[in-house]
């Protein structure tokens, strides 16, 4: 019983602390001079510190004297006013909060709401194609009716009916109280639930792939080097900051989208620097041939098609930021890195989700009208890969499947014939410890090794380093018998011609070439090569296994034509 | 800190003034000018008062108040004045500026209408006649983060608050240059502001410090005026302030629901309002302003109303109910009062500014 007694007593002296964390009066909406102003408390009467928000009832009007017959009105300050509401403009609750908080009594670094925004995908994708830039929709969107055919439309929001009990509509509109509990500051900032691991984010916003990215899961925090990523959140990792390592739910400095920075790759790279992320892409982007994102500002749109109309590339472009795993793959499947990405598949078709790493690579390289032009001018031009690598071509580097040749015998383990690569085996950053993948090289192309293409180079490992990576150098110039001396050795190393000048890296597309002229990636580089005088032609003739007949002029010797077996 | 814009070239400003004035005239001439406006551009447009106004179905008798127009007028005709230059908008890509949350508003002497406009975060000077908006910012930019209040100085000078800078701006007349006030006057949320003639001194409200900052012309503080409190001449947020052309000064004191009507030397002369949602009530008090008959207009945003008194806090008369239609407000903030008694209040979230007339009646009540 005494046991008891000191338990009750124990429990109702507890009271006023649960009850002292719960309410308002220690949050900063105690605006009563009760409440923890700013500056000097005054011991004069106190306010109702509910009446800041809360205006009481009259119901005894004041009478205008101008209108000696009227009898003046008793306003309704609680009107929910959703039926007249322009689209955008903030209605309810929500209209109680921006009335303080602009920038008078309260700042508004967590109010500034701007009119005239829209909020479901398809009609921000309408702003975006009007000339309405000028609209500032640099929070989120408040005062919108947030229902089952919005969840739908929008395909990853959670149904309003799972919502958790926190998070509460205001006649199925979202108001500035679906994330804010203005009388209740335990989670900071007034969140009705924490943002830690962006738990308040993620009770709406269902985001695909989201849950096993790395940045919902990596515990990555800042090296104490550059700018300090994290300023709007008290969270010091990637995992804890969530949503926010990129995205700001009010004064986003790149408003759509409430992304933290208006440049699309100021997101990325505050981060991937190497103060935070382990590799440093900002150093690739800078060398001089780069997949540049620093040249395009706002072309990006998220809703654009896998098959890429205007010329741009921006990091979402190859990147879906919620969905990178630094996953392992084998080619020709898509690693982690690019998971989640839109792509263009070997038959021509747009894909939302890529499957194998060339299909990214052909949005921009292959059927886009605006694609980067093939740098050597050919025989047979083509500045579609899609179509250079295509497996029915008379001959091609295996990158959507294994090659045409069965005898490769130059091939380094573990590669061989039946290998097949990824388009960034060869386009890559340079350097031993540069990050993977296409950011940026110092050789043209943003090819990973030197690879020299200019008539009268003298043969090396260096200049040619690229494709000696997979090509033994030794077997190529010095193996091989008679076809070995006659044909590479006499070019690449006697009369110093290129690689490029006969194979065409890519492949020749099966529409443009066939088998007996253009296996063996034979097209040849036309600023080097030109017909033989005497024939007219310009022409390789394959004679089966390890023989050939050339029929060209080259560094003023005519092949009219010159024949190896 | 002096930063250059562009001069707004002179217009003829006073083409309005005569068209506002001349009201009858412009009732037979309505169709024509609706037709010239629209070919030549001309956003102002101005309706005669029409009899289905709420606002003109009492007695002529009495004192009244008129809507005569909104800026701006017309969405389609303020994005660009003609076809030629949308064209040539669209190939250089200038994107034409409009308002999009104003807040404040001002009207200078030469009609040049001044908004602070929030969400463009910029200062913005409208040629009302032409509807072009030149747009100040702190540099090319960055804007400002916090405008909140805006007044008349010396010598045609413009003065404004940032109260997340917390700094008073200056830009003197006929100059280009933006600079701050006082560098060395440290501010503790400064929102209204206002300049006395009579005395020549700028009366800033601290909102913050719950108190007015008094300076002189060069931003030099001579003293504070009030303190927090709820008693007389104390202060709970403080935000707007208004002085008339008598030097009586007018606060909005805001988390008090009251207005503090003070003398030249911060005393108080008068105190009306309380907290309520009926008519002659404060909800949320924001921006306050007298007419050339010292009635007191206070703007309330969460009523979406302006409220009229009488310098003794009589409640007059009110207009203005929430919605987007001429006369209802969304939000609306800042009022000010010119000298021929044309009311302009900054609707924020209708994005416009608001333009009354108010009217003495026949037999004036005072």
């Amino acid at each position: 019983m005494r046991n008891r007694l000191i338990l009750l007593a124990f429990t109702f002296l507890g009271i006023p602390f649960i009850l002292q964390a719960q309410t308002i009066r220690n949050t900063p909406h105690n605006l009563s001079i009760s409440g923890q102003g700013i500056t000097t408390a005054s011991s004069a009467s106190e306010m109702d510190m509910c009446s800041a928000c809360h205006t009481p009832h009259r119901a005894v009007p004041q009478t205008p004297l101008w209108k000696q017959s009227a009898t003046g009105t008793t306003y309704k300050t609680y009107n929910s006013s959703t039926t007249q509401a322009v689209i955008g403009q903030p209605t309810g609750s929500s209209l109680l909060c921006l009335s303080c908080h602009d920038g008078t009594i309260a700042l508004q670094t967590n109010s500034i709401f701007s009119p005239h925004i829209n909020f479901s995908g398809k009609n921000m994708q309408s702003i975006q194609g009007s000339s309405l830039s000028h609209d500032l929709s640099d929070d989120h969107p408040i005062s919108f009716t947030y229902d089952a055919s919005l969840a739908y439309a929008d395909n990853e929001l959670v149904l309003p009916s799972s919502l958790p009990k926190e998070i509460k509509l205001e006649n199925e509109q979202l108001q500035c109280t679906t994330c804010h509990d203005p009388h209740n500051n335990m989670n900071g900032d007034f969140l009705t639930i924490t943002n830690r691991y962006s738990e308040l984010c993620i009770t709406c916003h269902e985001k695909q792939y989201w849950n096993s990215s790395s940045h919902n899961n990596s515990s990555a925090r800042w090296n104490g080097v550059g700018t300090y990523p994290w300023s709007h959140t008290p969270y010091q990792s990637v995992s804890e900051n969530g949503c926010e390592n990129c995205h700001e739910p009010h004064g986003a400095g790149g408003q759509e989208r409430l992304l933290n920075y208006s440049s699309e790759e100021d997101n990325c790279l505050y981060c991937h620097d190497g103060n935070v992320a382990s590799t440093d892409i900002q150093i690739q982007i800078n060398k001089p041939y780069s997949h540049n994102v620093y040249k395009y500002i706002g072309l990006h749109n998220p809703e654009e098609q896998a098959l890429l109309y205007t010329s741009h590339v921006e990091c979402v472009d190859c990147h879906n930021p919620h969905a990178s795993t630094n996953a392992n793959a084998s080619a020709p499947i898509a690693n982690g890195f690019i998971r989640g990405v839109k792509g263009i598949e070997a038959n021509g078709n747009g894909t939302t989700t890529i499957q194998f790493e060339y299909e990214l690579c052909y949005r921009c390289h292959a059927d886009s009208p605006n694609k980067p032009a093939s740098p050597t001018s050919r025989q047979i031009d083509q500045d579609n890969v899609r179509l250079e690598f295509d497996l029915n071509n008379p001959s091609y580097h295996p990158v959507e499947g294994p090659g045409k040749n069965s005898d490769v015998p130059s091939l380094i383990s573990p590669y061989s014939e039946s290998s097949i690569i990824y388009c960034t085996d060869c386009h890559a950053s340079n350097g031993a410890s540069s990050p993977a993948g296409p950011h940026g090289s110092i050789y043209p192309h943003i090819l990973k090794y030197r690879y020299q293409t200019d008539d009268n180079t003298p043969e090396s490992f260096q200049n040619y380093e690229l494709c000696y990576q997979c090509h033994e150098r030794n077997s190529i110039i010095n193996a091989m018998g008679m076809f070995g001396r006659k044909v590479h050795k006499k070019h690449i190393v006697r009369e110093n011609a290129s690689c490029n000048i006969c194979h065409d890296p890519h492949g020749i597309s099966s529409s443009q070439g066939n088998t007996t002229n253009n296996s063996h990636l034979i097209n040849f580089d036309l600023s080097v090569v030109s017909p033989d005088p005497r024939t007219s032609k310009l022409e390789y003739v394959s004679l089966g296994h390890r023989g050939g007949e050339c029929y060209l002029s080259c560094h003023g010797e005519n092949h009219s034509p010159k024949r190896y077996r | 800190m002096a930063q250059n814009f562009r001069l707004n070239s002179k217009k003829s400003r006073d083409n309005i003034n005569r068209r506002l004035l001349n009201l009858k005239a412009l009732k037979i001439s309505l169709r024509l000018l609706l037709f010239v406006t629209f070919f030549s551009g001309i956003i102002f447009r101005v309706y005669a008062q029409s009899e289905s106004t709420p606002q003109n179905r009492h007695n002529s008798q009495e004192p009244s108040i008129y809507w005569i127009g909104q800026f701006p007028s017309d969405e389609k005709a303020i994005k660009t004045p003609n076809i030629f230059l949308r064209l040539f908008a669209s190939f250089v890509g200038k994107k034409n500026p409009r308002l999009i949350r104003p807040f404040s508003v001002f009207m200078d002497r030469s009609d040049q209408l001044w908004v602070l406009d929030q969400g463009s975060h910029s200062v913005d000077r409208i040629q009302i006649d032409v509807g072009e908006i030149t747009q100040l910012r702190r540099t090319k930019s960055t804007g400002f983060p916090s405008l909140v209040g805006i007044c008349a100085a010396a010598n045609g000078s413009v003065l404004f608050t940032d109260s997340k800078l917390n700094k008073i701006f200056l830009i003197t007349k006929n100059s280009n240059s933006l600079q701050n006030l006082n560098n060395s006057t440290s501010l503790n949320r400064p929102t209204g502001i206002a300049y006395s003639q009579i005395n020549k001194e700028i009366w800033v409200v601290e909102t913050n410090a719950h108190r007015i900052a008094v300076l002189n012309n060069d931003g030099k503080l001579l003293r504070h005026v009030g303190h927090r409190g709820t008693g007389p001449g104390e202060f709970n947020y403080p935000t707007f302030i208004w002085i008339d052309h008598s030097g009586i000064v007018y606060v909005v004191d805001s988390m008090n629901f009251r207005i503090q009507i003070l003398n030249e030397a911060g005393d108080v002369i008068s105190i009306f309002g309380e907290s309520g949602d009926a008519t002659g009530y404060f909800s949320h008090p924001k921006g306050i302003a007298t007419d050339s008959q010292q009635h007191i207009y206070v703007v309330d945003a969460r009523a979406n109303r302006v409220q009229i008194f009488d310098k003794e806090g009589n409640f007059l008369f009110n207009f203005g109910e929430q919605g987007t239609g001429k006369g209802e407000f969304w939000l609306p903030v800042g009022i000010y009062i010119d000298e021929r008694d044309r009311i302009y209040v900054a609707d924020s979230y209708n994005a416009r500014i608001q333009i009354f007339q108010y009217k003495p009646g026949a037999t004036n009540e005072k």
